[in-house]
């Protein structure tokens, strides 16, 4: 991962780039969170995996929860997660694109 | 037991702070997840509920842990117990190693049983004054509206001065255990000649002299900075007692 707000997470680095993902397309709750990721990540997120995550996003100041609405609260990317969303995104896609470069290149 | 309750009862399984911050809206995703998932689908999410219980505790247990060290009382006792530390480490590594005592004398000599307690008096003092730098340090920083540098964020006032005291009785007693665990094993041949030390590995019945030090040093580690800390934590919260401002104290009186 590159050196972005998102280091230090451990096994919740890749379901917060996910959940990160998915805010940036609009506040969402948690199920809606868990149902937009599958849908665009094939991934299924557990509910203690969530939260963890996204505990600990709200903690670095990368998503803030909204009013809840009734038992459910919904979340929102804020600038700092779309900095380092955007910042984690750009170096996965240079890494990305060296490594297929290099895949092409060997075959 | 229902779906519903299951879920309820695996979040009970969180840290307190963290049930009342998200525990409605996560039992909330668990029900709504638990209705479209099958049998065995269903007991992957408990499994993965109990491990974010695990993870919250231990994130909790870190968090609080940092906030502790990083706090002004807790940095502020922490810096005059490594002094006292230094101190304290030269003064054992000067009287067991470089002027060790002679082979007949005993720590219960009168001559040295002075200078131990003369010792002992000089610590306590330093936890009281420790105390009460504390405490003025942190009023000082309270008092300071432009700058919030030095506040403590944990502690009121009036248990700074416990807190720092307590801390630099810690790493005091950690610093003595380390100094401890080093000269003795490093000097053994001048150690193991000490008068006390051959007079209770006599009576313990152990074999190795240096497994006997050894396992009393590390039985010490458990013991003695919970032992020195609340000595520290007495003494430095009189110091800070000591040290409260004038008005606060014209108002209790």
């Amino acid at each position: 991962m590159a050196a972005t707000d998102l280091e230090g997470l451990g096994r919740f680095a890749d379901p917060a780039v996910l959940i990160l993902s998915s805010l940036a397309g609009g506040d969402k709750h948690g199920y809606a969170l868990v149902q937009d990721i599958e849908q665009f990540a094939e991934v299924r997120l557990g509910p203690g995996t969530l939260y963890g995550a996204l505990s600990r996003l709200e903690r670095r100041g990368l998503v803030e929860a909204l009013d809840a609405d009734a038992r459910r609260r919904p979340y929102r990317l804020t600038p700092g997660g779309a900095q380092a969303l955007r910042r984690y995104l750009e170096h996965a896609r240079a890494v990305t694109a060296t490594g297929l470069r290099r895949l092409r290149a060997a075959t | 037991m229902s779906r519903q309750s299951r879920g309820r009862g695996v979040i009970a399984l969180y840290p307190r702070v963290w049930r009342e911050r998200y525990g409605e809206e996560l039992a909330h995703l668990v029900d709504s997840m638990a209705r479209t998932r099958s049998r065995r689908n269903r007991i992957g999410l408990h499994l993965d509920l109990a491990r974010g219980a695990l993870d919250a505790h231990l994130e909790t247990r870190r968090h609080s842990m940092n906030r502790l060290l990083k706090d002004s009382a807790v940095r502020c006792g922490g810096r005059y117990g490594i002094l006292m530390g230094v101190a304290v480490a030269a003064v054992l590594t000067f009287t067991n190693v470089i002027r060790p005592a002679g082979p007949d004398e005993s720590d219960d000599d009168p001559e040295y049983l002075i200078q131990i307690l003369a010792a002992y008096l000089v610590i306590a003092a330093l936890f009281v004054l420790i105390g009460a730098a504390a405490r003025r340090r942190v009023e000082r920083a309270d008092s300071n509206r432009t700058d919030s540098t030095g506040r403590s964020d944990l502690f009121e006032a009036r248990w700074v001065g416990a807190m720092a005291g307590a801390t630099a009785g810690v790493v005091l007693a950690l610093a003595i255990a380390i100094t401890v665990l080093v000269i003795d094993n490093a000097f053994f041949s001048i150690i193991s000649q000490q008068h006390d030390k051959r007079v209770a590995f006599a009576a313990s019945g152990w074999s190795s002299m240096r497994a006997f030090i050894n396992f009393q040093i590390l039985r010490g580690v458990f013991v003695v900075p919970a032992m020195i800390g609340s000595l520290g934590a007495v003494l430095g919260g009189l110091g800070g007692l000591l040290a409260r401002p004038r008005t606060s104290r014209a108002a209790t009186a």
